[in-house]
């Protein structure tokens, strides 16, 4: 069965894989989250374009072809609903700025605390799932009132 | 035109300096009505206010404070509104108390020494997603209020459907209806009249909602006054249009099959306003569509005739009067139904009672349709004249 949330972790450090599958373990075999991975923002956008049914990208901002303030304007344009979070070097404020001005929902910082980033990930989930339940509300809406009323929707 | 009110921000420092600074820098911004700004010194300060201007919209706050420093003040907001989107300023580089923020709930954050244009960006940022949010949820409520609508306009319909049919040992009635998702526009009803004689109506009203349910009812009852009093459809028929007609200020109107059983000699009388002609089945399972008596819709244009056509019925004849649900069912493909369909329901297994050849149409949409949602109610009237007993 299919996890709950997909998370695309884009980074171009291969350590970082292992180590969110071993943290994350009991949550991924719980069926909550599934994580995928990608080694760059170009690699990132294939792997969205494939699977439509990510719900986050956490994504680091140094690598090649594509950084990650860069595919942060790009995710906008596949998908709007995904939530992006950035990590950063710890203190590089001007790179968190840029980050959250281009839509970031939120950040962390290296090397990752894990216990921030499990939290971060939780808090970005409610509001998401928040979120799609009031867009859900919306187009349920807009379908019925088209399906009610034919002549307005034609 | 409708003049926005400007957005409300509560602004949360105990520096004194931080107040005029705002209004100089967003002068712009409070000048054009975007923004307005109240200010408080410390947490509980921000909260007395909070509780008192209802209408804030978000807050940005210092987190070294008196009494109650910011990233306090963070978690007691939700509690007075968790609509409210909070930014905190934090010392540049002060990544642990950010990331305390952060995960307390700030949407976002700015740093000392303050960055105006951040700062305005940041504001205009949440707050265009503080509009979204509130876009969707409104949608969730309205979506709410419709659903009650909707609810209101089905047990309408459905408290007007018959669900006893008369039966005698010469004839049975039986009728059903499928209601869509959100409720269309069909009824049928069963009249005993003098002497015997069954009238049988199936009806589409051709709006939907609340409106139309309305509308059902008042055609329904006129309909029922009307048939009492004559025993000829057309003049029946006629006077609903008249009275429809006078009082129908909607546009809306009503497709009406009216038709009068007489047991005693086998003989249907019916009349036709603008709806689906009736079909007549035989016993050995052949069928055919009566003649079309030439009437319009009922409730759009008064003086109108609706003349009448009869048929007798031998015994195992079976008429099956039904809404256009039926023949416009549609399946994946966006294929119809269709009365060629409707023939063939028959052609193999003639019916053998009123509530068997209803049932039989309504499977032989639904194994059509397949999973292709309802768009339309589907209802079915059958009377049928019983084979002579032997």
């Amino acid at each position: 069965m299919a996890a709950l949330h997909r998370i695309l972790i884009v980074d171009d450090e291969p350590d970082l894989e292992p180590l969110i599958l071993r943290r994350m373990r009991r949550k991924i075999r719980a069926g909550l989250y599934e994580f995928l991975f990608a080694a760059n923002g170009v690699k990132a956008l294939e792997v969205l374009n494939e699977r439509p049914d990510i719900d986050i990208v956490i994504s680091d901002i140094n690598m090649p072809e594509m950084d990650g303030l860069t595919l942060l304007e790009q995710i906008r344009k596949v998908d709007p609903n995904i939530r992006a979070i950035i990590v950063s070097a710890y203190g590089d404020m001007k790179n968190i700025r840029t980050a959250m001005r281009r839509g970031a929902v939120d950040f962390i910082t290296k090397p990752i605390d894990f216990e921030d980033f499990e939290e971060t990930l939780e808090r970005t989930i409610i509001q998401l799932r928040e979120w799609k339940v009031a867009l859900l509300a919306r187009d349920t809406m807009v379908s019925s009132q088209s399906e009610s009323n034919p002549a307005a929707g034609a | 035109m409708v003049v926005k009110k400007p957005y409300r921000i509560l602004v949360v420092d105990d520096e004194p300096d931080l107040e005029p600074l705002i209004l100089q820098r967003m002068r712009r911004k409070i000048r054009s009505g975007s923004y307005s700004f109240e200010f408080a010194r410390n947490g509980v300060e921000a909260l007395e206010m909070l509780n008192i201007h209802q209408d804030i919209d978000m807050v940005v706050s210092d987190i070294n404070m008196p009494q109650m420093d910011g990233l306090t003040l963070l978690e007691q907001i939700p509690k007075v509104d968790p609509d409210i989107r909070s930014i905190i300023i934090s010392a540049y580089g002060d990544m642990k108390n950010i990331r305390t923020a952060m995960n307390r709930g700030a949407f976002d954050f700015v740093t000392k020494p303050l960055d105006f244009e951040d700062l305005q960006v940041t504001i205009d940022r949440t707050l265009r997603h503080l509009e979204e949010w509130r876009e969707a949820l409104a949608s969730r409520d309205k979506l709410v209020a419709l659903q009650n609508e909707l609810d209101v306009a089905s047990s309408t319909q459905q408290s007007i459907l018959p669900k006893v049919f008369p039966r005698s040992a010469d004839y049975q009635v039986f009728g059903h209806m499928e209601p869509a998702r959100n409720v269309g526009g069909d009824f049928y009803d069963v009249i005993r009249l003098e002497g015997g004689r069954i009238g049988l109506a199936i009806a589409d009203v051709s709006d939907k909602g609340v409106p139309a349910a309305l509308f059902m009812m008042s055609s329904r009852t006129l309909l029922k006054g009307a048939a009492i009093g004559t025993a000829d459809p057309g003049e029946a028929l006629r006077e609903v249009n008249e009275l429809l007609y006078e009082e129908n200020e909607t546009m809306m109107f009503v497709t009406v099959l009216y038709s009068i059983y007489n047991p005693e000699t086998g003989r249907l009388t019916y009349s036709n306003g603008g709806h689906d002609a009736p079909m007549l089945v035989r016993s050995d399972g052949s069928s055919e569509l009566l003649p079309l008596t030439g009437g319009v819709a009922l409730g759009v244009a008064p003086d109108l005739d609706f003349p009448s056509s009869t048929v007798d019925l031998a015994h195992g004849d079976t008429i099956l009067l039904y809404t256009d649900g039926i023949t416009e069912a549609m399946n994946a493909d966006g294929e119809q139904f269709g009365v060629g369909r409707m023939h063939e329901v028959f052609a193999e297994n003639p019916p053998e009672n009123s509530e068997q050849a209803a049932k039989a149409m309504f499977e032989a949409v639904k194994e059509f349709v397949g999973d292709t949602p309802q768009s339309d109610d589907i209802t079915c009237l059958v009377v049928r004249r019983h084979e002579e007993s032997s």
